[in-house]
């Protein structure tokens, strides 16, 4: 599988939200535990609109939570 | 694993197994005098209501393991895997049916005609649930 070529700071972000879990943060932006563990890993690129719904979780700009790796 | 990603899972492997198993019989059938038989009627039902059960048999126990994972709506994850596992299944039924229709031409007949009819639907599953459960696995 190719790797993403988007980076995210989602695990630590949650960390410093308290460890706020992986099913907590999905079940604020409507997506699954699982999906969030896939756009943690860098294995699932989420849509602009989750994106954005995980940065306004955090209280974030979007390029504070993903960053486009070259 | 989600419980989309169990289910993906078990329609896969049962599918395999049960319409495999259906399959070797009428092609064996085919080879030594024909698929004239009522038999493989009854074997056709024990398929379908087979890999029904089997599969909500493992819905049944992965909703009592896991309640919230099957009560949570599909995702964008799960509608993106479903899509591209949909796609490249009617891409396999495009191309399989294209190859009923040579076979046709080079002596498939009767009731031949039907069977090779079921066995392109259900590649067609079977590659969608094998495509679903994968897409799962690599991350969507």
């Amino acid at each position: 599988m190719a790797k993403q070529p988007i980076a995210n700071q989602i695990r630590t972000l949650r960390f410093l939200a308290g460890e706020m879990t992986q099913a907590e943060l999905g079940e604020k932006i409507g997506l699954t535990r699982q999906t969030v563990a896939a756009i943690e890993a860098g294995k699932y690129s989420p849509t602009l609109e989750a994106a954005f719904r995980i940065a306004r979780v955090f209280g974030k700009p979007l390029e504070d939570v993903f960053q486009w790796e070259d | 694993m989600s419980f989309r990603e169990k289910i993906a899972w078990a329609a896969f492997v049962t599918t395999l197994l049960a319409w495999g198993g259906y399959f070797a019989v009428v092609i064996a059938r085919a080879a030594n005098g024909g698929t004239h038989d009522p038999m493989l009627f009854w074997l056709f039902l024990a398929a379908m209501i087979g890999q029904t059960v089997l599969v909500v048999a493992v819905a049944i126990v992965s909703a009592i393991l896991a309640p919230g994972d099957a009560h949570a709506a599909p995702d964008e994850r799960d509608r993106r895997v479903g899509q591209r596992a949909s796609a490249l299944a009617y891409g396999v039924v495009l191309v399989a049916i294209a190859a009923v229709i040579v076979w046709l031409h080079l002596g498939l007949r009767g009731t031949n005609i039907i069977f090779a009819l079921i066995g392109v639907f259900i590649l067609g599953e079977a590659v969608r649930f094998g495509a679903k459960a994968i897409g799962y696995r690599v991350g969507g």
